[in-house]
């Protein structure tokens, strides 16, 4: 496990190195890059007394830049909180969350709301438009909370990435589930943030759909080295990532690179059989 | 049944609070006025008065009967007593020297019903008063003290040494002091007379039977002296039935006139409860398929949501009898007697009636909800799509239209026939209500039409402004009828303001043009006496004054032809025509009136008559007389009608006093000069004042603000119920909106944001209400100036600065609403709002 990178500010990054596009092998040469996310003995307590429940339990784990990480686990392992945490939506009992060398925990709620808006992007299971808002306004929806102008390039390109052509200026409810949560997708990505977090961004959709959004995913990984980490129970989903973080009882259990289907199904009984 | 109503009203208790406190003000406002009309009924049965009176003797003369009529009066058989009353002008002076408010009035002391001790003795020496209770509380003045007083311009004063209650004959107004007899006249410049006899029948005898002796006995003038010829004789018991008549008609009228305004209240309030229900019912999709599901009929269902409307009217009803009655008690405290103020009439019918309304209301406005609840389908339960409403918006827009049409077509009418009266002009506001009525209908098409312009402005705040925009326009019906009860509420408003807007530019147009005289002399206050014929030939006695006129108004019979109507009627002196009243005729010449009478332009067009032709006036007093149509003139608020001379007409009316004496200068007489005669004639009489042309018509002005004002005050209560529906709705939208808002936390925006954009679409609401509430209220408003007035719809004065200060005010009103929704929804967890269902 990589440690804590060296500190970086939260000014937007744009200077991506245009050449981590190629192939399948880049997951490997990424392999160690610096972390844009980490957690370090990140504990998350519910409750008290007899109601007390440990959601994590010192969390070390990191993300690097240009990685899609898949977060993996039985239901209650912890893997959702863990997003939450480091994505700045929950509170910390112990521990750090820090993105691009900054600590979460040590922030109030308009600092949290500000990252969020600048340097977050979000994808939810479910409900992750505005519907008073076309589906352009709502990629643009942080950049106009912010009072700032997208990236036209960047733009131009996730737009053209969702493939909805003349569907733009729709409200959500004449989408598709599949369209809704590509647009979702290319909100969180047209800011340009440091990281997107995905909470089982296709538990809602049938399959080819889902395919169609996770291709999505995988893309701009590829093509503007997007780090990304994804929460899903879906092994299948899994195997576009290019790495599987395990989690059970709030405690990183294994790591995966490269994954497939069948390896992380594989590895998902191992921990079963053994948590039994 | 019952337990899942009750449940699931506790449950909702704080989306109902807003529901329940439009249901209390309107019901408040309901058992407010029938508290207090009541009270004043019954104030009215119970004022104590004279009862052994049966016949008052007074002369219409001079007012002054000789002392010995007394004892002429007292040897007629069937009178057991003759009671002297000697009244007269003067008034109470307070400790600074100035005239104490509502204390005038001199009188004869004497032991008889009229006077009541309360402390004290009745006075017996030369400079010895007692004081009537009002005017010992309002001078402060206890027995024991010594008071001045002011009567015919000089000074006096006098020891107190007792308090009492007056009980007065019919409207009689109780006067503040009273003397010794002879003290009385003394003071009143009147030795020797009296200026009332009070006739005591004997058992057996009534008051008929004494008006036939004291009658049969004038003819032998030498008996009475002459002083009873022209005597007017008042039947007691007859006086008092009809003071306690008249005082319960006006509580009456009262009450008729404050419930008009409840109910526009309640109207407004109704529209807030069918918001919450509906949107309540929209939240609850879920919960009632699934009872549907498990069983439950349309009709329970239907009965379930009625049933918590109805508690939710109980609850806000009984709530609002509370405050009602807080309200009625201090305004009960002002009625009453001599002998203290009136307690509120606490009667089953003003408690239970206010509920009854209150809970007739809730269930009434909740009905299309109840059966739009009743119309889930159970598999709702599981599709769980929540507020889902399917807009029926074409039979909306047919029953819109199945309104506008013919209110089109009535007011059209209205505006342009050239037959303009009252009658017309209640069709016309018939119109104006149908088309309001229409747009409330048509209220969400209407919504989204405005909502595009007044969400223009909004766009410079970028994000958040859209947001706040869609928001407005996402759910047109809700906006709608949020609006709707703004709407209707500022229509009346606005309908008033540009009522009064205009009635004040007819009465500066109708002063400048025919007030010619430079001051005038009124009663100060409403409740003042008018000035009596005596007084008047007084002040044109004055030196440097030319001509008075003096404005009398009657409603008297005219029959022309085929026509029999009641018309209103003006009395003046015509020797002060173009001097001290201007009149612009259309037909005929000022100077012509001394041998006839004119007719106003608007009542010749309506009763179609013409100079020469004849017309038969009846008097109140019996008779009429035939006089010829000798000009047509401009009516104003001050003459209209029929212009009558007051050599004519002065004798035959009951009400002689005049409410306003214009006068006119002499050539060469100095104004200040003038006015000072005047005020010295009038200084004992502290009910009249001198006012030069400029101040009479500011004072006029003011009273039309006055009532202006008061009438903004009872809509106010309207208003802030629709704006309470701006809460209501706003503060169930943020409930049901929990996700998105969770959604857009997330995604960034900030606190503050998040307040601006409930904030905007408050704001953007109550402006869409604001703006059809305009509109409302000029067709109102318009339509009524015109029918009062006498004018075209166009003529009506707008009151644009007013208006747009009122549009700014409620688009404020509409961001204050917004504080507490906004703090809410700034308050939601994102992670809680992320998870909900």
């Amino acid at each position: 496990m990589p440690p804590p990178a060296r500190s970086a500010t939260l000014a937007p990054d744009h200077s991506r190195d245009g050449n981590g596009v190629d192939d399948e092998m880049t997951a490997t040469v990424r392999a160690a890059p610096e972390a844009v996310v980490s957690a370090v003995g990140l504990a998350k307590v519910y409750g008290q007394g007899e109601t007390r429940v440990t959601a994590l339990d010192g969390v070390d784990v990191a993300f690097g830049r240009g990685q899609f990480t898949a977060i993996m686990g039985p239901s209650g392992s912890g893997k959702s909180t863990l997003l939450h945490c480091l994505a700045g939506l929950d509170t910390v009992t112990s521990g750090r969350a820090l993105i691009g060398g900054a600590d979460l925990t040590s922030m109030d709620d308009d600092q949290l709301t500000r990252l969020r808006r600048d340097h977050i992007g979000f994808v939810f299971q479910a409900f992750n438009l505005v519907p008073t808002l076309t589906a352009l306004e709502n990629i643009t929806l942080p950049m106009d909370v912010a009072g700032r102008q997208p990236d036209r390039e960047l733009l131009a390109a996730v737009v053209d990435a969702v493939g909805l052509g003349d569907r733009l200026g729709h409200r959500p409810v004449e989408l598709s589930g599949g369209q809704q949560q590509r647009v979702a997708c290319a909100r969180a990505l047209a800011s340009g943030p440091r990281v997107v977090f995905a909470d089982e961004p296709t538990g809602n959709l049938d399959s080819r759909s889902g395919a169609e959004v996770l291709g999505f995913l995988r893309r701009a990984a590829d093509e503007i080295g997007q780090t990304i980490v994804m929460v899903t129970h879906d092994p299948t989903a899994a195997a576009y990532a290019d790495r599987v973080v395990f989690l059970a009882d709030g405690r990183v259990v294994g790591e995966l690179g490269r994954p497939t289907a069948d390896r992380v199904l594989e590895r998902m009984k191992r921990f079963d059989r053994r948590g039994s | 049944m019952r337990r899942l109503a009750l449940r699931s009203l506790a449950a909702h208790k704080g989306r109902l609070a807003m529901t329940l406190a439009a249901v209390c003000l309107g019901t408040a406002f309901v058992a407010g006025t029938m508290l207090f009309s009541a009270s004043a009924e019954r104030a009215g049965l119970d004022t104590r008065r004279r009862t052994d009176v049966a016949l008052r003797v007074t002369d219409a003369g001079d007012g002054r009967l000789r002392r010995s009529a007394v004892d002429e009066l007292a040897r007629l058989p069937g009178v057991a007593d003759a009671d002297p009353v000697v009244s007269g002008p003067g008034s109470l002076l307070g400790p600074d020297g100035t005239a104490v408010d509502d204390a005038g009035g001199v009188t004869s002391w004497a032991d008889s019903q009229r006077f009541a001790l309360t402390t004290g003795r009745a006075p017996a020496g030369d400079a010895e008063v007692a004081l009537s209770g009002p005017a010992a509380r309002a001078s402060g003045a206890r027995v024991g003290d010594t008071v001045r007083l002011l009567r015919g311009g000089s000074r006096h004063q006098a020891t107190v040494v007792g308090v009492y209650a007056y009980r007065a004959l019919g409207d009689e107004a109780p006067p503040a002091m009273a003397f010794q007899e002879a003290t009385a006249q003394r003071l009143l410049g009147i030795p020797g007379q009296v200026t009332a006899v009070d006739l005591v029948a004997v058992p057996g005898a009534g008051p008929a039977d004494l008006a036939g002796r004291v009658q049969a006995a004038v003819p032998g003038a030498t008996v009475i002296d002459g002083a009873v010829p022209g005597a007017t004789l008042i039947d007691g018991p007859a006086a008092n039935a009809e003071a306690r008549d008249r005082r319960v008609a006006e509580a009456r009228t009262l009450r008729t006139a404050l419930l008009g305004f409840a109910a526009i209240a309640l109207v407004v309030g109704g529209f807030v409860i069918a918001n919450t229900f509906s949107m309540l019912v929209g939240q609850r999709t879920r919960e009632l398929a699934l009872l549907r599901a498990v069983g439950l009929s349309r009709r329970q269902l239907r009965r379930m949501v009625l049933g918590e409307a109805a508690v939710v009217g109980l609850l806000g009803g009984l709530a609002g009898v509370a405050v009602g009655h807080g309200l009625a008690v201090p305004a009960v405290r002002l009625l009453g007697d001599q002998a203290g103020p009136a307690t509120v009439a606490v009667s089953w019918p003003a408690l239970v009636a206010p509920l009854a309304v209150a809970a007739g209301v809730t269930v009434l406005s909740a009905w299309a909800a109840a059966r739009r609840a009743a119309r889930t389908p159970p598999v709702a339960a599981l599709r769980g799509q929540i507020g889902a409403t399917p807009g029926d918006t074409r039979r909306r827009t047919i029953a819109g239209l199945a309104l506008a049409v013919p209110g089109i077509a009535v007011y059209g009418y209205a505006a342009l026939t050239d037959q303009i009266d009252e009658q017309v002009g209640t069709v016309g506001l018939g119109g104006a209500a149908l088309l309001i009525l229409a747009v409330v209908v048509l209220a969400p098409g209407l919504c989204r039409l405005l909502l595009r312009p007044l969400a223009a402005p909004l766009a410079r705040l970028g994000a958040t402004g859209r947001l706040a925009a869609g928001n407005a326009a996402r759910n047109p019906r809700r906006t709608a009828a949020t609006a709707s009860a703004l709407m209707i509420s500022l229509s009346v408003v606005t309908g008033l303001a540009i009522f009064g807007h205009s009635v004040k530019r007819h009465t500066v147009a109708g002063v400048r043009r025919d007030v010619a005289a430079p001051l005038v002399v009124q009663p100060a206050g409403r409740g003042d006496a008018a000035i009596p014929q005596a007084e008047v030939e007084q002040l044109a006695r004055v030196p440097g004054v030319r001509a008075v006129a003096a404005l009398r108004y009657a409603s008297l019979p005219l029959r022309a032809g085929p026509l029999a109507t009641q018309a209103p009627a003006t009395v003046t002196d015509p020797a002060a025509l173009g001097t001290a009243l201007r009149l612009e005729m259309v037909a005929g010449t000022a100077g012509d009136l001394a041998g006839g009478v004119f007719v106003s332009a608007d009542l010749a067009r309506r009763y179609g008559v013409s100079v020469g032709d004849r017309l038969t006036i009846g008097w109140p007093r019996g008779g009429e007389r035939e006089l010829t149509l000798a000009g047509v003139y401009q009516g104003s608020s001050l003459v209209t009608g029929l212009l009558l001379p007051q050599s004519v007409a002065l004798p035959q009316l009951e009400e002689t006093g005049a409410f306003t004496a214009l006068v006119a200068l002499a050539p060469g007489a100095d104004e200040a000069a003038v006015r000072a005669g005047l005020e010295r004639a009038v200084a004992d009489r502290p009910g009249l004042v001198v006012r030069s042309r400029a101040e009479y018509l500011d004072n006029e002005l003011r009273g039309a603000d006055l009532i202006l004002g008061v009438l903004y005050g009872l809509l106010a209560l309207a208003v802030v119920i629709g704006i309470l529906g701006v809460v209501n709705t706003l503060a169930l939208s943020v409930v049901e909106r929990t996700r998105e808002i969770g959604l857009l936390r997330a995604v960034g925006l900030t606190r503050g944001q998040l307040r601006t954009v409930v904030r905007a679409e408050s704001a953007l609401i109550a402006l869409v209400g604001g703006v059809l509430g305009v509109a409302g209220g000029y067709l109102l408003g318009a339509m009524f100036q015109r029918a009062a007035l006498r004018t075209g719809l166009l003529e009506a004065a707008v009151p644009v600065g007013q208006l747009a200060l009122a549009l700014a005010g409620l688009a404020l009103a509409g961001v204050l609403a917004a504080a507490w929704p906004a703090r809410r929804a700034a308050r939601t967890d994102v992670l809680t709002a992320i998870a909900a269902e």
